[in-house]
Formats: C-alpha cells, sequence, structure tokens
C-alpha cells in the first residue's frame, strides 16, 4: 500500500474514532446530566471541571484577617471609645482624647455589637457566630460572663429599668430578639421580631426597646415589601408594638431622639415593583431616614438622597445630646450625612399626611434639612456620639480605623489606626469596590444595596433589558459562590467577570464598567464569601431521614425515579448544584424561557424566597405548591413527614 | 489615496482618538490655571444676521490660550487660520480644546487643538455646519447642527445634537424633537445637559433638559416652570450648582444674566448669581478653589464699557478681580484650564436592530394638572406637516398605568383623554425614544424631582400596545 | 340561784341554738368554686362578628372570641375583627392559646395555624410549613415550642429554630389521625385522638404511651374507671395534676395514676355530650351541647337555660340535697363550646353568642347568707 493510501486510511480511521468519541462523549454527557437535550451542558467542564470537595474553593481555605470595625460604645465619662473588631475576636480600646489604641479585649465568636452598662464597669459584646452575648469587665478586659442567646446576634442595648436592669439583642440570623437580664447574665426570654432583626436602641425612659430589621418580611409577586420596627417591653418581656416601613428596608441603625418621642432609622427605599428602565429619579432606590413618632405611631420616611445625587447604604445613625442633629453614615457614599432636626420638626409641623406620604419620593426635600455631607475614608458603618455631644465617632469598616469628627465644625478632628486598612489584600479591596456605590449612575446604589453582606434582600426585580414586566426574578446570595459557575438567573454568565462586567454596567449601574483590576478584586471577594451559617450539632434523625430521601432512587412503595429527576442528580454534592440550567415546571406566563440555572443549595435556608421569581415563600412550597407535575424531582409519592423531614435535611445545607 | 489624505486620515481619526499624535513621546498638558478665552473684535462691528454664531462670533473672532501669568499680551491663538472661532471646551485631562471654528468656506464645523500644539483639525465635515462642542467620558465628541439661526433669520430646520466618537462611521443623532437643542455641555454623572424650547410654553421661552450619551433618557432638568425667558450656556460649576444665563424675552443683544440651580433640587433653587444689573455676561464656567469665572461688562456704566474675563469668589466676604483684559478684544467666553475628574460614562442601551422602543407610565392620573381628571386612554402622536398628528390610542389600566410600544426616533407627544375623548392634558411633540430604549415615567406631568411609588403596574402584566405602525407590520420583541 | 338558772338557760339556748342554726339556713359547706352570679350576652349587636363562637380565651384585660368569621377581641368594651382581610388564615377560628413567655396569641383555623404577636399575624400551613394538616383543633404553647393538634396529626414547631415534628399513626402509637386536642403538663404531652383515646408523651425521654377505653365500647362504659371514658376524644385539658377527657360519651379524670369516668346519668354531669373542658385548679368547666357543669369530681353545679329566660342552677353537694335556684339570666346557648376562666368571671363561647359569666365569689356567700337568715326568720 502505497503512502498516500495509507495516510487517507488512518484519516479516515480517525474520523471515525473521534465520531465515536463524540457520539459516545455525546451520549454519555445525556445519560450522566439524566437530561433529554443538551442545553446548558456547554462541554466536558460543565461536569468534571467541578471542584471535588469544598476544601478546594476559595472560601474554605484560609485568608487574612482584618480588625475591621463593628460596633461602638462610649464610656459614659466620655473618655474611652470602644471598637468591636469582629474579623480578629478582639474588642479594642481607644483613649477618646489621645485617639490611641490602650488596650484590647480578647472575646471568641465574632465581637458585634456593644453595650455598657450605665457606670461603664461591663461591656457587652454580641457574639455574632458564636451566638452568645460575653460580659466584659472594662477595667481587666477580662471577660467575667457568657451566655447564649439566638443565632448571629448583631445589635444590643441595655436598658436600666426599674425592675431589673435588661440587655435586648437582635439575633440576625434566627428572627428573634433575646432579652436578658444583667446580672446574672442570663436568658429571660425571646420575642419574635422581623426578619433580619439588626440593631437596637432604647427609649431614654428605659421603658421600650426599639428593634429595627434589616430585611423586609418575605414578599412574593405584586407584594410591597416592608420592614419592621419591633417595641418592646423589657421589663415584662413583651412586644408592644409593630411598626412597618413600606418599602423601606437595610436598616442597620436606630436611634431616639432626646426631648421628643421620636425614634430614627435609616432606610433604602426601594422600588423593586417598577420595571428598571433606567437609574435617575431613584428609580432603583433611594436612600432615607424613617421617622416614627411614638406617640402616635406614624411612620414618615424622609428622604436623604438628593435629584441629582445619591449618598447609598445608609448604616448607623446617632443624635447629638441637644437633639439639634442626626448622623448617619452613608456607608456606599463614604460621607457621613448631617441632618438638622430642627428643620424636620419645622418641616413636620406644616405637611399634610399626602406631603407625609409622599416625602420619600421627593428628592428636591432632603437639600431642606440636610446640612451637611462629610467625607470619610471606605464604607463608613457603625456611628457613636460621645456624651458630651461634642465628638461623632465613625467605624470605617474597609479601612481599619475610626475617624473622630467635630461636632461643632463638622470637619474631621483624626483617625486612629486599627491595622493596617488592607490594601494588600485582593479580597479586602474587593470588598471596597462592592460598598461602593459611587462607580453607579450618579451613586445610587452600590452591590451591597442589594445584597447586604453578599446576600440576598429576599425581593424579585424586573430588569428592563429582557423586556418590560418580563422575566421577574429572585435576589440570589453571593455566598458560597464559588465553583457553582455559570451565572445569572438562564446561566448564560461563564464567570463572575462576565456577570459583574460591561453588561451589567449597561443593564443596571447605567455607568462605567468596573476597570479590570476592580473585577479582578471583586472576584476575590466575592468568592471569598463562605455559604451562610446553618446550624451545627449532631444530626437529627428527621436530618438523617431527609438525607435519605434527598439521595433516594426509588420511591416510598418501590418505584424506580428516573435518573434525571432525583434531587441529587441536578444538586449534587459537594455544591449541590449540577450547574446546568433545568426547567421544572415552572416557567411562568411573563417568563421567556423554562430553563434556569439550577442553585447551589449551601446555606439555602437563608435565602427565602424560592424559585427564580421567588414565588415559593418557603423551601415546603417548593414542592407542596409549586410541583404538581413532579417535574422537580418526584416528591409527590412523600407524605407529610417525609416532606418534612426532606426540609429538614435541607436546613442543614 | 494621496499619502496627503492618508495622513490627514490617519491625523482625523488620531485626534478624534484623543492621543497625542502617532510618536509615543507624552505630550505635556496645557498647564493648570491657563484660560482658553475668545475675543471678538471690540469695538463691536455691525450686527450679523443669518446665523448665530456668526452673530455672536463674527469674522475676527479667535480662541486664544493665556498661560500663567494670564499676559494679554502673550496669548497663543489656538483658532490660528480660521475665519472666527469660539465656544471653546478643555477636556477633563487638560490634553484637548475643542471649539467651532468658521472655515475659510464660510462653514462652522468643531475643530479640535491638542496640548502638542499646531494648527486646528477639524473634527466634522457636516453639511448644515456643526457647532457647540462638549465632551463626553470616552472622548467623544458632542455637537450641535445644523448652525443655529440667529432670531431675525427666522425659523428653519431644528438644530438637533449629534456626537461622533473615534469608532463611529459618521456622527450618530441624539435628539429628534421638534425644536432645536442647543447649548450642549456634559455634566459629571455623563448625561448631556442642553436647551430647548419648553414644550407648550410660549415661543421663545427655553429651558435645561438631558439626554444620556446615547440620546436615550430625555428628561426636564431645570427651568421648566420657574423665571420664565430664555436660558442657555448651561455648565456645572462649584456648589454642586448648574450656572446658565438667562435672557428675558424681549432683551436685546447677547449677553445674559448669570443664574444658577443647585443640582439637589433643580425646580426650587433658581436664583441669581449675580444681581441683576451688575453687568452683562456672556459666559459663566467654573473658577479656580470654586470661585466662578465670568466673562462680563467691566465697571463702567450699564450697557458701556468692554468685557473682561473676571473671576467671582461669592459670599460675604466675597471678592471681584479681573483676571484678564485686552483693550483691542471683548472677551466673551473663558476657560479655565485645570485637570478634573472625567465625567461617567455610560454603556448605551439602544439596539440598533429595532425600530420602535417602549414607553410607560405608572399612573397617568398622577398629575400636577388640576384638576386631575381621570384618563382612561392616551393617544399618542408625532409631529406631522402642519402640527400634530395621531399615531395610535392605548388603553390606561385600572391603576392609571398603560404600556406602549412606539416608534423610535421621531418626535413623539401625548394627549391624555377623559372617558368622553376630550384632552385633559397634553405634551406636544417634544420627546422621543431611541430603537430599543424603554422608558418609564412617573405619571403625566407629574411633579418634578419625584421618585416612583413602589407599585408594579398593572400594565406590564400584559403586551405592550403598539401604536404608529400598520397593521400588519410585526414587531421584534417577545412573544406573549 | 339566778346565775345558776342563767347558766342553764343559756346552756338550753346554746344546745337548741343548733337546730336552731339548721333551721335558720345555716350556709353549707363551701362549694370548692366559684358559683355564677349572672351571665351577660355578646351578639351581632355588640360587635361581635358572627353568633357561633367557637373558642374563647381571656387574657389580661382582653378576650379573644373564635367565630366563624374571624377572631373577634373585646378590649375596652369595643370589639375589633380580625379576619383574612387583616391576614387571617381562615375566618373560622377554632381554637386559641396565650404563650405565656411573650404574650403571643397563638389561633387555629380551618386552614392554618396563626400567631398574633402585637397585631402582626404570620400564618403556618400544610403548604408552607411542617404543619400536618391545615385543619388545627387544638393548640398548646409550652416547653418551648407550640403544638398544633390537626385532622393528620399533631404537629410541634421549636420556638428557637423553627423546625417542626409530625407525630401521627406511622410514628406514634396513635392509631387514627385526627386529633381534637393537645395539652401540656410539666413532663408530659397529651394527645385526644378521635377514635384513639389519649396518646402521651414523655417530652423528655420521647417516648409514647396510650390509653384506651378499655372496653371498647363508644356508648357504654361497662366497666367504669378503668381508663378514658370514650376513644371518641372531643378535648383533654391537663391542669394542677390532673387531666380531664371530654368526649361525646361522657368525661373522664385521670390523675396520673387512675382514671375515673363520670357520665350523665351516674352524676350530676347535665350531658354525655362535651365539647369543651376548661380547668382551674383541681376543678373542671364542663361545656356540653345542654349546658355548663362545674366540679371538682364531688361537689357539682350545672347551669342551664330556660325556654322562658333565665336559667337554673343545681347545685350537688356530697352527702346533701340537691340545691336548684332560679337564675334570672343565663348563657347565651346551652350549646357551649369553649370557656376561658379568669379571677372573676368566666367566658362562654357558644353556638350563638359569647358570654360572660360573672363569679359570684365572697358577695356571692354573702348574698346566701342573708337569704338563709330571712328563711330562718320566717
Amino acid at each position: 500500500m502505497n503512502l498516500l493510501r495509507k495516510t487517507i486510511l488512518a484519516g479516515i480511521g480517525v474520523a471515525i474514532v473521534a465520531g465515536f468519541s463524540a457520539l459516545g462523549a455525546h451520549s454519555h454527557m445525556l445519560s450522566m446530566s439524566g437530561r433529554k437535550d443538551l442545553s446548558g451542558v456547554k462541554n466536558c467542564w460543565t461536569c468534571h471541571g467541578q471542584p471535588e470537595s469544598i476544601d478546594e474553593l476559595p472560601w474554605a481555605k484560609p485568608r487574612p484577617h482584618h480588625p475591621a470595625p463593628a460596633g461602638l460604645a462610649v464610656s459614659p465619662d466620655g473618655r474611652r471609645l470602644y471598637v468591636a473588631l469582629d474579623d480578629v475576636d478582639e474588642v479594642a480600646v481607644i483613649d477618646a482624647g489621645t485617639r490611641q489604641v490602650v488596650g484590647k479585649a480578647k472575646v471568641a465568636g465574632g465581637p458585634t455589637g456593644l453595650a455598657l452598662d450605665p457606670k461603664g464597669t461591663r461591656l457587652f459584646v454580641t457574639c455574632r457566630s458564636g451566638d452568645r452575648v460575653a460580659a466584659i469587665d472594662t477595667a481587666t478586659l477580662g471577660e467575667v460572663g457568657s451566655v447564649a442567646v439566638g443565632t448571629g446576634p448583631v445589635g444590643i442595648a441595655f436598658v436600666a429599668a426599674p425592675g431589673g436592669d435588661r440587655l435586648v439583642v437582635a439575633n440576625s440570623a434566627s428572627d428573634d430578639l433575646s432579652v436578658l437580664a444583667v446580672s446574672p447574665l442570663s436568658n429571660l426570654g425571646h420575642l419574635a421580631s422581623g426578619r433580619e432583626p439588626y440593631a437596637v436602641t432604647v427609649s431614654p425612659d428605659g421603658a421600650r426597646a426599639l428593634v429595627v430589621s434589616r430585611m423586609a418580611g418575605v414578599t412574593r409577586g405584586d407584594e410591597v415589601p416592608a420592614a419592621e420596627i419591633t417595641v418592646v417591653d423589657p421589663a415584662a418581656i413583651r412586644v408592644v408594638s409593630r411598626e412597618r416601613m413600606e418599602s423601606g428596608h437595610l436598616s442597620e441603625g436606630i436611634c431616639t431622639v432626646p426631648g421628643r418621642p421620636w425614634s430614627l432609622t435609616p432606610i433604602l427605599k426601594v422600588r423593586n415593583l417598577v420595571p428598571i428602565t433606567h437609574a435617575a429619579q431613584g428609580w432603583v432606590l433611594s436612600a432615607g431616614v424613617a421617622l416614627t413618632d411614638h406617640s402616635t405611631g406614624s411612620v414618615v420616611e424622609l428622604p436623604l438622597d438628593e435629584t441629582n445625587g445619591y449618598y447609598s447604604d445608609p448604616s448607623g445613625i446617632a443624635v447629638d445630646p441637644s437633639a439639634k442633629r442626626a448622623f448617619i453614615a452613608s456607608a456606599g457614599a463614604n460621607v457621613v450625612t448631617v441632618v438638622d432636626l430642627g428643620k424636620v420638626a419645622a418641616w413636620l409641623a406644616t405637611a399634610g399626611e399626602p406631603a407625609r406620604k409622599g416625602a420619600i419620593d421627593d428628592l428636591q426635600l432632603s437639600s431642606e434639612f440636610v446640612v451637611a455631607r462629610i467625607p470619610t475614608g471606605y464604607n463608613p458603618r457603625q456611628v457613636a456620639m460621645s456624651p458630651d455631644g461634642r465628638t461623632l465617632w465613625v467605624a470605617e469598616r474597609l479601612q481599619d480605623s475610626v475617624l473622630a469628627i467635630d461636632i461643632a465644625t463638622l470637619k474631621p478632628l483624626g483617625r486612629v489606626a486599627l491595622g493596617d486598612g488592607g490594601d494588600s489584600d485582593p479580597i479586602r479591596r474587593g470588598e471596597r469596590v462592592f460598598a461602593r456605590a459611587t462607580t453607579t449612575f450618579q451613586g445610587q446604589f452600590s452591590c451591597r444595596s442589594c445584597h447586604p453582606d453578599g446576600h440576598v434582600d429576599g425581593l424579585q426585580y424586573d430588569f428592563d433589558i429582557d423586556g418590560v414586566g418580563r422575566d421577574i426574578l429572585d435576589n440570589r446570595s453571593l455566598q458560597g459562590l464559588a465553583g457553582t459557575e455559570p451565572f445569572k438567573w438562564n446561566g448564560k454568565n461563564p464567570s463572575l467577570r462576565v456577570q459583574c462586567g460591561p453588561r451589567f454596567a449597561k443593564v443596571l449601574t447605567r455607568s462605567d464598567p468596573f476597570s479590570e483590576k476592580d473585577l479582578d478584586d471583586l472576584d476575590s471577594f466575592i468568592f471569598s464569601l463562605p455559604p451562610t451559617r446553618v446550624p451545627s450539632g449532631p444530626w437529627t434523625e428527621s436530618q438523617k431521614r431527609g438525607r435519605e430521601l434527598f439521595f433516594a432512587t426509588q420511591t416510598t412503595d418501590g418505584r424506580e425515579i428516573p435518573y434525571g429527576l432525583r434531587c441529587s442528580t441536578c444538586h449534587r454534592p459537594p455544591l449541590f448544584t449540577d450547574r446546568i440550567p433545568a426547567d421544572v415546571g415552572t416557567k411562568g406566563p411573563s417568563d421567556s424561557t423554562a430553563l434556569f440555572d439550577t442553585p447551589h443549595l449551601l446555606g439555602i435556608a437563608a435565602s427565602a424566597p424560592y424559585l427564580h421569581d421567588g414565588r415559593a415563600a418557603t423551601l415546603e412550597e417548593i414542592w407542596t405548591v409549586y410541583n404538581g407535575k413532579d417535574q422537580h424531582g418526584i416528591t409527590n409519592y412523600m407524605n407529610k413527614i417525609q416532606m418534612n423531614d426532606l426540609i429538614e435535611y435541607l436546613k442543614r445545607l | 489615496m494621496t499619502s496627503r489624505s492618508v495622513a490627514s486620515c490617519l491625523g482625523l481619526a488620531v485626534a478624534l482618538a484623543g492621543s497625542p499624535g502617532c510618536g509615543k513621546r507624552k505630550v505635556e498638558p496645557i498647564p493648570t490655571g491657563s484660560l482658553v478665552i475668545t475675543q471678538v473684535p471690540a469695538p463691536a462691528g455691525a450686527a450679523v444676521t443669518g446665523s448665530l454664531p456668526d452673530g455672536r462670533y463674527p469674522d475676527g473672532s479667535r480662541v486664544v490660550l493665556a498661560k500663567v501669568p494670564l499676559d494679554p499680551k502673550s496669548v497663543t491663538v489656538l483658532s490660528e487660520g480660521l475665519l472666527a472661532a469660539g465656544e471653546p471646551v478643555v477636556s477633563p485631562d487638560s490634553g484637548r480644546v475643542l471649539f467651532s471654528g468658521k472655515g475659510r468656506d464660510g462653514r462652522w464645523q468643531v475643530y479640535e487643538v491638542t496640548a502638542a500644539g499646531g494648527p486646528p483639525r477639524a473634527l466634522t465635515a457636516v453639511e448644515g455646519g456643526a457647532t457647540s462642542p462638549a465632551l463626553l467620558a470616552d472622548g467623544s465628541v458632542v455637537f450641535a447642527s445644523p448652525v443655529p439661526r440667529s432670531k431675525d433669520a427666522g425659523p428653519g430646520p431644528p438644530v438637533a445634537l449629534w456626537a461622533l466618537s473615534a469608532s463611529d462611521k459618521g456622527p450618530r443623532r441624539l435628539t429628534f424633537g421638534t425644536d432645536s437643542a442647543t447649548d450642549p455641555t456634559v455634566l459629571s454623572d455623563g448625561r448631556i445637559l442642553f436647551a430647548s424650547a419648553q414644550p407648550g410654553a410660549s415661543p421663545g421661552r427655553t429651558a435645561l433638559f438631558t439626554i444620556y450619551n446615547d440620546g436615550t433618557g430625555v428628561s426636564p432638568y431645570a427651568c421648566q416652570h420657574d423665571g420664565g425667558g430664555d436660558v442657555g450656556r448651561p455648565r456645572e460649576i462649584s456648589g454642586g450648582r448648574v450656572a446658565f444665563l438667562s435672557r428675558q424675552e424681549k432683551a436685546a443683544g447677547e449677553e445674559g444674566q448669570p443664574e444658577a440651580v443647585v443640582a439637589a433640587r433643580p425646580w426650587r433653587s433658581r436664583a441669581l448669581l449675580l444681581p441683576r444689573g451688575a453687568g452683562r455676561c456672556t459666559s459663566v464656567e467654573p473658577g479656580e478653589g470654586g470661585s466662578l469665572l465670568l466673562a462680563m461688562q467691566t465697571t463702567g456704566a450699564a450697557g458701556q464699557g468692554p468685557r473682561g474675563i473676571r473671576e467671582v469668589l461669592e459670599g460675604p466676604s466675597g471678592t471681584d478681580r479681573l483676571l484678564f483684559h485686552d483693550p483691542a478684544w471683548n472677551e466673551v467666553e473663558a476657560i479655565r484650564v485645570e485637570p478634573r475628574k472625567r465625567p461617567m460614562g455610560r454603556i448605551s442601551t439602544i439596539n440598533p436592530a429595532k425600530k420602535t422602543g417602549v414607553v410607560f407610565s405608572i399612573d397617568v392620573n398622577h398629575t400636577t394638572y388640576e384638576p386631575a381628571t381621570p384618563a382612561v386612554r392616551i393617544r399618542i402622536l408625532t409631529a406631522g406637516d402642519g402640527g400634530a398628528r395621531p399615531l395610535g390610542e392605548v388603553p390606561v389600566h385600572a391603576d392609571g398605568s398603560f404600556l406602549a410600544e412606539v416608534p423610535s426616533d421621531v418626535p413623539l407627544g401625548f394627549e391624555a383623554l377623559d372617558r368622553d375623548g376630550k384632552v385633559v392634558r397634553r405634551l406636544p411633540p417634544s420627546v422621543w425614544v431611541r430603537p430599543g430604549e424603554n422608558r418609564g415615567c412617573i405619571g403625566c406631568h407629574e411633579p418634578h424631582g419625584l421618585a416612583p411609588r413602589n407599585r408594579r403596574p398593572l400594565a406590564v402584566k400584559g403586551p405592550a400596545v403598539a401604536v404608529g405602525l400598520a397593521p400588519n407590520e410585526t414587531y421584534r420583541g417577545s412573544a406573549r | 340561784m339566778r346565775s345558776k338558772a342563767l347558766l342553764s338557760t343559756l346552756g338550753a339556748a346554746l344546745l337548741l341554738a343548733v337546730p336552731l342554726r339548721a333551721l335558720a339556713g345555716v350556709p353549707p359547706a363551701e362549694l370548692p368554686f366559684p358559683l355564677i352570679e349572672r351571665f351577660e350576652h355578646f351578639g351581632l349587636a355588640q360587635g361581635l362578628p358572627a353568633w357561633k363562637v367557637h373558642c374563647v380565651l381571656a387574657d389580661k384585660g382582653k378576650v379573644w372570641a373564635g367565630t366563624t368569621k374571624g377572631l373577634a377581641v373585646l378590649e375596652g368594651g369595643k370589639f375589633t375583627v380580625i379576619g383574612p382581610e387583616q391576614g387571617l388564615s381562615h375566618s373560622v377560628v377554632t381554637t386559641l392559646a396565650i404563650d405565656p413567655s411573650t404574650g403571643d396569641l397563638w389561633a387555629g383555623t380551618l386552614r392554618g395555624l396563626n400567631r398574633i404577636s402585637a397585631g402582626k399575624i404570620e400564618t403556618f400551613t400544610q403548604t408552607n410549613s411542617g404543619l400536618p394538616n391545615n385543619v388545627v383543633y387544638s393548640v398548646a404553647v409550652g416547653h418551648g415550642a407550640v403544638w398544633a393538634a390537626t385532622a393528620a396529626g399533631v404537629g410541634r414547631r421549636d420556638a428557637k429554630s423553627g423546625s417542626w415534628s409530625l407525630y401521627d399513626a406511622t410514628n406514634t402509637l396513635m392509631h387514627e389521625p385526627w386529633t381534637y386536642a393537645v395539652t401540656l403538663s410539666p413532663d408530659k404531652l397529651y394527645v385526644g385522638v378521635w377514635a384513639g383515646g389519649i396518646v402521651e408523651q414523655d417530652l423528655a425521654r420521647g417516648t409514647w404511651k396510650e390509653y384506651r377505653d378499655p372496653d371498647g365500647e363508644f356508648e357504654l362504659d361497662l366497666a367504669p374507671d378503668d381508663g378514658p371514658i370514650s376513644d371518641i376524644s372531643s378535648w383533654a385539658t391537663w391542669e394542677d395534676g390532673i387531666l380531664w377527657q371530654a368526649s361525646y360519651f361522657g368525661i373522664a379524670r385521670y390523675d396520673g395514676t387512675r382514671w375515673k369516668s363520670y357520665l350523665e346519668k351516674k352524676t350530676p354531669l347535665v350531658s354525655n355530650f362535651v365539647n369543651f373542658i376548661a380547668a382551674k385548679g383541681q376543678v373542671a368547666w364542663i361545656c356540653t351541647d345542654r349546658g355548663l357543669t362545674v366540679t371538682d369530681g364531688t361537689s357539682w353545679a350545672t347551669y342551664k337555660s330556660l325556654e322562658k329566660g333565665g336559667g337554673t342552677l343545681e347545685i350537688t353537694r356530697p352527702g346533701a340535697k340537691v340545691e336548684t335556684r332560679r337564675m334570672a339570666t343565663a348563657a347565651s346557648n346551652d350549646f357551649i363550646l369553649g370557656a376561658s376562666i379568669t379571677e372573676s368571671e368566666v367566658w362562654l363561647a357558644t353556638s350563638h353568642g359569647l358570654t360572660r359569666a360573672v363569679l359570684a365569689g365572697k358577695r356571692g356567700q354573702a348574698a346566701e347568707r342573708k337569704t338563709n337568715a330571712q328563711g330562718a326568720s320566717r
């Protein structure tokens, strides 16, 4: 045989082998994915590129820790400032006069919120990851007491009540409040709050504790979201009333106003029900402050943003002792916004009901009472007023420092450096990008505005790029995202760089896209976010049974569950996603496709509501209401106990 | 192609790209503190009729660069070789100066001189001429075309705003109203702020409006209902304000009263920058350290005296000093050169494959009109020969919302009709949508400066009602 | 001599005094429970949204009445109604319980369980939670959890974690899914199971125990005091060491060791058809289809209404004749579905209105003495 013939035959042979290989690969992908078509399966890497174990993921690896300031408390004599450093398990003590760090207390479990007793001898610290409150002796800086509370405690306030001092603790992850006795430090009871209670304050007479919850209650469809201010009688351990802030949420601070029956809490006023055709005119959201008059129960939302400029993510709030001004940290704009309360009162005195209702939407109104915007460092969050009303302390969270502002001049006095700022850490730099609103059109919102802590705000949005009123989508958590590409609700973005790149700037931020460097850092930050913390401890029998059901290959009565309809096929460990979009029978009248990105399930219990448009209020509803045809797994054979077991298992992921 | 035309094409491309030159040597920007000044021959010559720039910048007008110490005897003429020039604008990096220039052919185009120096290069070659340059974030040029006519020349085709970037084959039109859009400036948030007739108001009454860099999002900015008169030449200045020149309707000449609005509340803050009668002003620009840089008449009897460049620091202990004046000229415009933050950019949302856009209102009964008669239908109009002509009607839902698909790049107007078909509120054809643009409105002439209430409009639960096309025409859009 | 005569006269008088006292109607031994002095009616005219009241709960100055048209709250003399329009899951409210640690009210309905807390309503249904079934018959709060008796078993919601546990015939000794009552003692959960008697869970160990009617006869009590009176438990309540079981065929009382049954034919129980029992101390207030009986098992008082208006009170003391009294007022209706006892009154949920029964207390006894004295003087 001559060389040419050999070559030709070899070529044909290779082509045949390649063809069969391709066919083989094709049928392999079909059978292993359990699907009838390969839409969404890009190549071998879709499945074989998945991490083998969680340990490979960025969030499972050690990362630098930073002394980022969380809660602040000023001693009654004004001489000391306590700063909670949750990421390094310390509370720093600062001499207010010299602005030097003079001591540190070791507090395990992520110290976050601080409250002092009236004498300043005891500092009470919420430990967010330790689910406890620690008592610190301020003289020795040693821990002298500890009590378990609910999950994820953040805000805390000391109530000096005639019947006995109390502490009220906001447990952000268990949606309840703990009421504690102070000595001995012990649990007296817990009360239901709104969703993600975050900040606590006490009325001047000590009779009431006010707690603001950060997330709105579970909201679906056309429901108008509302977050809650819970008014508590700490002596009787009772909820007295619950005030609603309509379309107001993401509050991280609350304070009362001396001499007035008011409480103030900063909010983001969200317009998630309005199709996002642009950002101007506060179209997506705007910042405000909710003023509750506790003598009448009325809530007025006042704007902090302007017609052509926004100061996003308002966080901590403090009022000076003479009740002249309120100071709000605008975390996304790196300023402290100063509000003249006398002007607010004057406006309220003449404003009728329509003006009060419409105030938050009147962007020209804020300049009637906003008197200054004081520049700060990165991401100002919690603030604290010195008892003499002369100094405002501002936690500059993303540069590891605390800023002192002179109240008389509204100018910075100086800065206390708690660390090096973390500039060399890409995760820290990425978090700054994430928290920064100034690169959005007119600074209206940051990534944090809809993804606080990288998580969800529990709302659905209508992006106009796919048509006005079409493809209404539930906000998804970014926690635990690493390794779960592709992204976007339809799985069309192969990486975070694409997800957060120019198209994102076109569709949402309506501004310049992130620079390459910012995208790199943002990548590092988002992938460093671990999944939402779930309960630990021994597995209950119900959870174990649930696990069996999740991995079941047969129904209870012995019928085979087809491979493509087993939970564990599309939601395969360790991330509980096969990363391929799937049709689970949930296409709605305004959806353009039936194929939705398969979400990962780590931490799933914390991100209600569920399904692509948030129609399922709870995990149960995914199957009790929205799986009538067994398209989202074969589940209709389960009885109620089995369904409950499955849910208990999912809550453990 | 001859080597010379190749070179000029390259030069054009290079100039458009804003890069300093073919070589790699770094060109120093224009030094901070320099002034770019328009000088008009003094004494003023006979009033020129016809075009507005010919009137403002008669032949002999020039754009010059004066470096510190701002000696009038030591200026560089940037518009060398041109019959007349004016309306300079400086890039944020102090590397480019653009201005309107009248070539030897008598036509006005936009010219550019870079910090490297050299003769001005034409950036535009538009039939009808181009004036009033402004610079977008990506270095693209915004300009007005055709050349605006002067008042006594009578009406002509409306002036539109256009954009031209290095990668464009030709200029892209941005505005599509029936009235002229002039005096563009680029705000720090990236929008183009311009002057145009206030819809429905008496002739000569203008106000300020904005669009995005691709002509989408036409919106009112300021002066819609307060103050009256004719406003122009808006510029961002210190203190979060936008300054402009206003002229009451019967005022003579081209000077104006400097006024400003505060960007935080543009419809509640219109105020004089200088007391009335302080002098006749032809430009307001940001000065050093928060001051104002004004081109206006120096001290002297009202109506008399030469013009000069003044720096005014406002406030009770304010100052007012003459920075520059050459007695042989009238200085009518001046810009202080200093590095400035680049405006915010924006990626266009236009879909060139489409011929329509989508408009919705959340509640057409949210209005300042009194009485706020409920509307049940919206008639959508465009401009035709002899006035507005209807394109079609769309129903209003129970909550006051409507959703319509409308032709893009044509003037659009809206009429709200009550149960009896009577028009209860009206916007004459003066707005537009670009191809593929989705435009939401809060109400139907609702109060300015509002953000929307958080409600899902009923209208968006169904398909957009199409107006303006023949019955058998299909749309490119998602099927329902 | 005269003092002797005086003494003997006095002595004779004293001797005679006893029978004289008896003749004069000396107040009999005090009853171990207060008597009702009068009844006040609340109906549509007073603002009640519907006549049929399934359940009632009086707590700290508020009276909650579960009707077929929503939950009515009486406070300061006025009713407000919480119904589906205000966010309640269904208009038919079947059962109420207060969480003493928070003051929250739990309201069971025909379509789910609601937690009402300072005006906010949170609904748990069989589709959005681990509630076994939407038809909720009884709710109890304690031991860090909320229990709901439903038409398909008992659900327990942990107050701290929000996790549900479900108990039915597949994982307990219950033989029937319909659970009509849940009630808690310091260490046990008792479930009244329709056609399943009483099922008891040891809360510490998690183990179950079952109490069935040993004679297996619905309508006959062949061997008295051998266990639950009937397998058809319509209600159960535990209080002060005693578990009371209600059925449509009498009631039973369990002290942890011994059962005791009570039937209408054999005791002053006004009717075997018992809807509900509320207990305070060792005393049961038994709500039947034909009136209200109050007893500690030894002393009895029964209230019935009369067609012509007012009602009767029959008092049975141990070893004494039955005393019948006419009363000027009576319950709104003798078909009584629920009761709630406070210090000074008992609220009754009836099939035709809400009734407030004012308790006599010490004032009542003084009135009694007065009556007797009058009787003696005649």
